[in-house]
């Protein structure tokens, strides 16, 4: 069950009228009057609950001689809601586009000719600024300290601070004065 | 006219007792539909102390009757092509208001006897 057929059978479901038609639809299968006479409704609003139902896929229906019959769909009622959470979300892509954008034009405020302009003072964006120069070192390799300031020197003057800030950040660990880039 | 007036005030509060109930019960759908009524009851009211105020006094059930059936033969065309087009829920909505207009209208057919 997609996210979108989920949020449409909750919302169907949200309604008493509706719930007492599929308590009937789950001991036998009904035609509209039956279920009028039983829940005390007129059929014209049993015609349109099942509408409702039947588009949320709530129930099927069939022809029987002169009557549709209704049937409870109990395929659908078998779905785990954690799994239904779990799905996918459509909204998870469109977040990823935001961030991506977010991210570049941070990147595109901080950075010229490959240096970094000036070091953002918000957490957020410093991180961002830091990946970048992060993503010059190898992963898991270790480097002494000269190494490391030269790398960072080619971005900033401050390699100083943008070294420590990478190890608040958790880029890198030190180890007796040796550096090594972490997940 | 007057006692036609109260006859419809008492039907309103029925009618709004009723949704008033379905409200609390949280039957969206149906409290709606008995909103559609309510306005329907409100809409006869309405006209009925307009054709009464503007009307010369013989005319005046008349005058309303005339009014009542051109409500009627709108809600019916609207009614018909809903169906044609399987605009299920229009039709139905069509059909409620055909249906409360119906009982205003018997109800003042009633008291004119």
């Amino acid at each position: 069950m997609t996210e979108q057929q989920a949020i449409q059978l909750f919302k169907c479901l949200a309604d008493p009228s509706r719930l007492q038609i599929l308590k009937s639809l789950l001991q036998e299968d009904m035609y509209v009057e039956r279920l009028a006479e039983r829940l005390n409704l007129t059929p014209a609003t049993i015609s349109f609950h099942l509408r409702k139902l039947e588009a949320a896929g709530a129930v099927s229906s069939r022809k029987e001689q002169y009557y549709t019959m209704y049937t409870l769909r109990r395929d659908v009622f078998m779905c785990n809601i954690l799994d239904i959470i779990r799905e996918e979300s459509g909204e998870k892509e469109a977040q990823e586009k935001r961030d991506e954008a977010y991210r570049q034009k941070v990147l595109d405020s901080f950075f010229e000719y490959g240096r970094l302009k000036s070091i953002p003072t918000q957490r957020k964006k410093r991180r961002i600024c830091l990946e970048v120069i992060a993503d010059c070192f190898e992963m898991g390799k270790n480097y002494d300290e000269k190494e490391v300031n030269e790398i960072i020197g080619r971005f900033h003057a401050d390699y100083c601070l943008i070294r420590r800030e990478m190890i608040a950040e958790k880029m890198f660990v030190r180890e007796n004065g040796v550096y090594t880039r972490v997940e | 006219m007057e006692a036609y007036i109260r006859k419809l005030d008492a039907y309103l509060a029925d009618l709004q007792a009723q949704e008033k109930v379905l409200a609390e019960k949280n039957c969206v759908d149906e409290s709606n539909f008995l909103k559609i009524r309510i306005n329907i009851v409100n809409v006869c009211k309405t006209v009925c102390q307009v054709m009464w105020k503007t009307e010369a006094e013989e005319k005046r059930a008349e005058a309303y009757l005339q009014k009542l059936s051109s409500f009627s033969r709108s809600w019916q065309e609207a009614r018909e092509k809903a169906e044609k087009y399987g605009r299920e829920d229009q039709a139905m909505i069509e059909g409620i208001k055909l249906d409360t207009l119906q009982t205003a209208r018997n109800m003042f057919e009633e008291m004119k006897e």
